[in-house]
Parts: structure tokens; C-alpha cells; sequence
């Protein structure tokens, strides 16, 4: 069982919330005042002495999601139980240290830091986080630098000049347009509708004494579509790879609703990464998550994982999914089948980009390509910068 | 009444609540804020709406969400037909026009939809809005001025300040994300599904016939059901179906009729593709452990 923290400042319950509310939010937690409102609120109606009342009431107060709901434990132990925090932060320290095989350098920063937490209490318990926060930040970095100078000779700036960036900028463009909107089946007020809105019209008529003079339309409004990219970044695909992700990136600038997946073996989520202003640092950031990942294929497996995970809350009638891979699978064709029917189901439309079709003579021989045939949407080359500006036109269709 | 109080009272009401989730209806009560609850389809939380209107002896508004849902068949309208009648009534009469504009936008000529149903009640009501994430984002921006003042303007009438407050729960099924201006006026609780010894609990609180050690068999095969790799995973509600379905074939063990057991498993498997992926071996498999 942890111990409650000792909290070296006297303060009140109204700073320590308040404290804590800012140890949330740097925490990832969206913050607001109101939450610290209703916190001390809800103080009249818990037993204070029983922490576990104290944990669950501001659970139900400060987590707004799933995620946040999963996390919550974590962060509440390392702020109200203080001996909860040292030992998590040690621990994870120490699985970060062998996680990354940080090397000597890094190691030497971290080392006086668990002397501290261990011998320091007399620190104050805010001032302790910030110096935690610093210190990580500056390991992060080093890391990172670390990583650059690892990935300088496989660097991008050869594959992207600024005149490939802008064509690919303008055929990006013209694709999100083309997939912008949905016809929906429901009916909307219109001035030009296609139909006349009855129900408007005679309570608009009131006015005339049941006459019926002016008339209100209504029509079929267009719905925004969302963009599911998947792409493929395995072996086969390392060549293109690079450059397919200055386009998904072009279509996360501008829709930002765009969701990015990358599989070779397994799926990541990028989303949040390419979200980055600077397009090259942007593919930077990912080309350096993926490092050493380009080897064999799991399409079916990858496809599995993002049906079982995150279809559910980014697929809907209104999606467009844009698988990009070459479909060379060291995995079950199987498989591949049976997740793209239960994506299908979902009522997205499904848009595989195949960077082998734009060359002579080829016809989907990779057993998961011809697997994947019946379910999709749209079957088109992308090898060249011109097959992509040119996939505008397809894409309106569906 | 204390968080515990509330677990107690919705278990003599057949309703088992986990800590969690009791002091998550306390804070929402006490601090009159909606409770927003999400998790898989089928582990009670509408089942939760009934039984905190059972346990404040109040009425139950029930308002399910669907694509298309809009204002005025949510919160309220005027009755067209009626006014159009009243006018052409008064018609001969030499009343001046403001009055008949009173008389046919008065309260006598306003339907009222669930939501301002609920505001209406003399006696707080527990409001029910039940799978939202099924709803267009546009519904939400309707729901943001009632949840968070409890009133309702309407142009020609005024606004309609709750006489009661409602106890508002809100339900989701996560299959859309939900923007985060609800969430932020929301007390939040996610549902899990119940641990062993919960659904145990459940189990025979709803089935009090069923024999202890059939439904600790019974509890047992659902939750190891559940962490296979099957597409649609049984919540109570299936659990509770299947226990009924065994009971009432007279099985008094799991193990004693493999035949059986497979074919009752339609209560627990909802897709094709489960039911090919539980073969009878399997389902052999599950019952043994």
C-alpha cells in the first residue's frame, strides 16, 4: 500500500487541487478551471480521510475518455502518494534505460537524479516534478540527436526538393478536394432544394393565414469524408515509402481529420506525429520511429490490428480508407481477405494504391492482392508523381 | 445518501454497481452534472437509468439517439395543425391580433419532445440519452444549452427554466468520438466489463434459481469467452440469456451435454464468424477450464 504524501508546504486544499490540476494537464489531461470547481464541490459529499473516495471522485471529475480513464490511476498515485511516485519514476527510468541502450553520456545525467529522489526529501514536491520534467526533455534530445547523426546517410533531403514538394503539394490538394464531401440521404433547408420542406411551409404559413406563399425547399447536404491512410513501409516498399508519407502528410495539412497508420510488421498510429509543421521534420520524426523496422510484411495481421483497434472509432460510412502497399506479404492471403470484408462492413470505401501497378506488364499476382481485389473501391498505379495527380478523377467516382 | 448507500440501495434493487461506478452517480447527483457513461454494448448502462429511477421513485425519459435526430423532435414544437385550426376559429371573432398570437403560442399548443419533457417535471426525472455517439455532432450542440443550464429558449415563448433538475445519464458505445465540449460538462465513468467475482454476484441476484456451482461454471465460460479472439464479445445482458437458456434445458453441469452447451452458445455468439471460430471443440475447451 502507498503512503499518502507528505507535503512539505503547508498549503490548502484549493492550492494542492490546483496543483494537481496543473500536474494533470502536463500530464496530457485537458484541463479546465470548472474541474477544480467541482472538485472542491464535490468535497462536502466524500469521506476526505478514505483516499480511495478522494481517487475515485476525481476520476469521475477529470477523465473525459478512455484513454484518460486508463491513466488516471498512474498520475493520481504519483501526486497523492508521493511514495508511489519515486517508485514509478525510478521505474521508468530504468525501463527506459534499457529500452533505448542509451548510451555512457546519457546514463551519467540520469544517475544523480535517482540520488536525488532516493536522498532528497526535502525537496518541494512542484519544484521536484519541474526538475524531472527538465532533465527528461534534455535526455530526450540527447537521444534524439543521437538518432539523427544515426540516420544522416539514409537522409531525406535527396528523395525531397523543393519542386517535388510542390507538385506533390498541388496533387495532394486536388485529391483531398475530390474526396472532400459524402451525399447524405438526409434532407437539410435549402434555398435551392431539390424538394419542397412541407412541414416549413405550413408552419411558415401561419403567417398568411394558413396560405401558403412562400415556399421553403430542402435538398440532400454534403457530408465531410474523412481520410484513413494505411501505408506499407516495409522492405519492399522502401523506396516509395519515403515520399508516400510527404503525401499522407500533405492530406494531414489539409484535412486535419486525416488519420496516418504505417505497418510492416505491425500497425502504428502517426497521426499526432505528422501533425508537425515542417513537412521533413515531420518524416523525419517517423522515419526515425520506424527505424529498422523495414523488413518482412503482415498485411493481414496490420489489417487485423487496426479492425480490432481503432476502426471502430475512425471508420464510418463517411471514411475513405487509402491502403498504400505493394501487397508482397509474408503473411496469410487469408487473413487479408477476412479483414478487408469486416473493414468493408464498417461502409467505408476502401482505396488501395498500388505503386508495382503502374509498371508493364504487371497483373495482381501476390496472393493477398488478388485476395483484397473483390473488396475494394478503387485498384489504381501510383508509382509516379502523375498517377497520383491523376487519381483525382477516379476518386470522385466512388 | 453516501456513495455506499447508493451500492446498497441499487442492489436491493437488482442493480450491482462497482465502487467506481456508485461514486461516479453520487458526484454526477450531488453535483447535478450529466454522467456520461461509456463502454462495450450489454453491460448494463441503461439498465443504470432504470434502476436510478426505481431507487428515486421517479419517472424514466427516455430519449434514444439516431442519425438525423434534430431539434424539434428532441425538444419541442408547435402543434401547426392546432394553431392553423385556432386562427380560422377566431376567425369572425374581432379579437385583435396579439391575442390570438398569445393564445396560439401558449403552452397549450406546444408539443413537448423528451428533453423538454424532462425539464418539466415536477419531481426531478431520470433522463435517458441513450447511445448519443448514434446522433449527428450537430445534436450535441443542442444538448450543450440544456445540460449545462437546464433551460430551453424558445423564440416566440420564452425560456423554460427546469422546474426540477434532471438526473441525466448519457450513454455511449464509443463508436464516434465525442466532441469535447460534452465531455468537459460531463461526470465520466467508463464501464468495464465485470470481473469474476462481480458478474458471479450478478449472476445469481438475477438468477437466484440457478444452482452455485452451474453459475460459477457458467460465469467462468464467459469470461474466458470473452478473452478470445472472437469479433463481438457477450456483455451481462448475453451472460444472462445464456444462463437462462441453460437452466431452463435442465442442464445441471456444463460438462454434462457438449451438445447442448454448442447449441445454446447462439445466445453468446452474435456473428457468423464467432460461431465458426467457437467450434464445439473448443466450447469442450472452455467449459473444462
Amino acid at each position: 500500500m502507498l503512503k499518502p504524501t507528505k507535503f512539505l508546504v503547508r498549503s490548502s486544499i484549493k492550492t494542492r487541487l490546483l496543483d494537481f490540476t496543473h500536474h494533470m494537464y502536463a500530464n496530457g489531461f485537458n484541463t479546465t478551471f470548472d474541474q477544480v470547481f467541482q472538485s472542491l464541490r464535490s468535497l462536502k459529499h466524500i469521506n476526505l480521510s478514505d483516499l480511495n473516495d478522494w481517487k475515485s471522485a476525481l476520476r469521475s471529475i477529470y477523465c473525459y475518455n478512455f484513454q484518460t480513464y486508463e491513466n488516471f490511476d498512474e498520475l493520481f498515485d504519483s501526486f497523492w502518494r508521493n511514495e508511489g511516485r519515486k517508485k514509478t519514476n525510478l521505474e521508468r527510468q530504468k525501463n527506459d534505460l534499457n529500452k533505448n541502450k542509451i548510451n555512457k553520456n546519457t546514463k551519467s545525467i540520469l544517475s544523480p537524479i535517482e540520488g536525488q529522489t532516493l536522498t532528497n526529501e526535502a525537496t518541494n514536491d512542484t519544484l521536484n516534478d519541474n526538475n524531472d520534467a527538465d532533465i527528461s526533455n534534455e535526455t530526450k534530445s540527447r537521444i534524439t540527436a543521437s538518432y539523427i547523426e544515426n540516420n544522416r546517410k539514409t537522409d531525406l533531403k535527396e528523395l525531397i526538393n523543393s519542386d517535388l514538394q510542390k507538385r506533390m503539394h498541388a496533387a495532394v490538394l486536388r485529391i483531398a478536394k475530390s474526396i472532400k464531401h459524402k451525399r447524405s440521404r438526409r434532407l437539410l433547408a435549402k434555398k435551392k432544394g431539390e424538394k419542397l420542406d412541407l412541414r416549413k411551409i405550413v408552419s411558415k404559413s401561419l403567417a398568411y393565414e394558413g396560405y401558403p406563399l412562400k415556399l421553403y425547399k430542402k435538398s440532400k447536404p454534403k457530408k465531410p469524408m474523412k481520410i484513413v491512410t494505411i501505408l506499407d513501409i516495409s522492405g519492399s516498399m522502401k523506396i516509395y515509402s519515403q515520399i508516400f508519407l510527404t503525401f499522407v502528410k500533405g492530406l494531414v495539412g489539409i484535412n486535419q481529420s486525416t488519420e496516418v497508420y504505417l505497418f510492416h510488421t505491425r500497425l502504428m498510429r502517426v497521426t499526432d506525429y505528422l501533425k508537425e509543421n515542417d513537412t521533413l521534420k515531420a518524416v523525419n520524426r517517423i522515419s526515425m520511429l520506424t527505424e529498422g523496422f523495414s523488413g518482412g510484411t503482415k498485411i493481414g495481421k496490420s489489417l487485423k490490428e487496426f479492425n480490432n483497434v481503432y476502426s471502430r472509432n475512425f471508420v464510418n460510412g463517411k471514411t475513405v480508407v487509402m491502403i498504400i502497399s505493394d501487397g508482397y506479404d509474408t503473411g496469410s492471403s487469408k487473413i487479408v481477405a477476412e479483414e478487408l470484408e469486416k473493414l468493408k462492413k464498417r461502409n467505408c470505401k476502401i482505396v488501395w494504391l498500388n505503386p508495382l501497378l503502374g509498371w508493364e506488364n504487371y497483373a495482381p499476382v501476390a496472393s493477398s492482392m488478388k485476395a483484397a481485389s473483390k473488396y475494394l473501391d478503387l485498384f489504381a498505379p501510383c508509382n509516379t508523381l502523375e498517377h497520383l495527380e491523376n487519381l483525382e478523377k477516379e476518386l470522385i467516382e466512388i | 445518501m453516501q456513495w455506499n448507500e447508493i451500492k446498497t440501495s441499487l442492489y436491493d434493487l437488482d442493480y450491482i454497481a462497482s465502487e467506481e461506478l456508485a461514486m461516479s452517480i453520487h458526484i454526477a447527483i450531488n453535483l447535478e452534472r450529466p454522467l456520461l457513461l461509456e463502454g462495450e454494448a450489454g453491460i448494463g448502462k441503461t439498465a443504470l437509468a432504470l434502476a436510478l429511477s426505481k431507487l428515486y421513485k421517479t419517472s424514466l425519459i427516455r430519449l434514444q439517439c439516431y442519425e438525423g435526430l434534430d431539434a424539434s423532435s428532441t425538444i419541442y414544437e408547435w402543434n401547426y395543425q392546432k394553431q392553423l385550426l385556432s386562427i380560422r376559429l377566431n376567425e369572425n371573432k374581432n379579437d385583435n391580433n396579439e391575442k390570438i398570437d398569445d393564445q396560439i403560442f401558449s403552452k397549450e399548443f406546444l408539443l413537448e419532445r423528451p428533453l423538454l419533457k424532462a425539464l418539466t417535471q415536477k419531481k426531478s426525472p431520470v433522463l435517458l440519452i441513450d447511445e448519443i455517439d448514434r446522433a449527428d455532432e450537430e445534436f450535441e450542440a443542442y444538448l450543450l444549452e440544456i445540460l449545462s443550464e437546464y433551460q430551453v429558449s424558445i423564440p416566440e415563448y420564452g425560456t423554460i427554466k427546469a422546474l426540477s433538475k434532471p438526473i441525466v445519464i448519457i450513454t455511449s458505445n464509443n463508436t464516434r468520438d465525442l466532441s469535447d465540449a460534452l465531455r468537459r460538462r460531463c461526470i465520466y465513468n467508463y464501464v468495464y466489463y465485470p470481473k469474476k467475482e462481480l458478474e458471479l454476484e450478478i449472476l445469481q441476484k438475477k438468477l437466484p434459481n440457478i444452482d452455485s456451482e452451474l453459475s460459477r461454471q457458467i460465469v467462468n465460460f464467459v469470461q474466458n469467452l470473452r478473452v478470445q479472439d472472437i469479433e463481438k464479445k457477450p456483455g451481462i445482458a448475453e451472460t444472462l440469456d445464456w444462463a437462462a437458456a441453460i437452466s431452463g434445458l435442465g442442464l445441471k453441469d456444463l460438462s454434462d451435454n457438449y451438445k447442448v452447451l454448442h447449441s445454446t452458445l447462439v445466445c453468446l455468439l452474435k456473428t457468423e464468424a464467432d460461431k465458426a471460430v467457437i467450434s464445439p471443440e473448443i466450447a469442450q475447451k472452455l467449459a473444462k477450464i
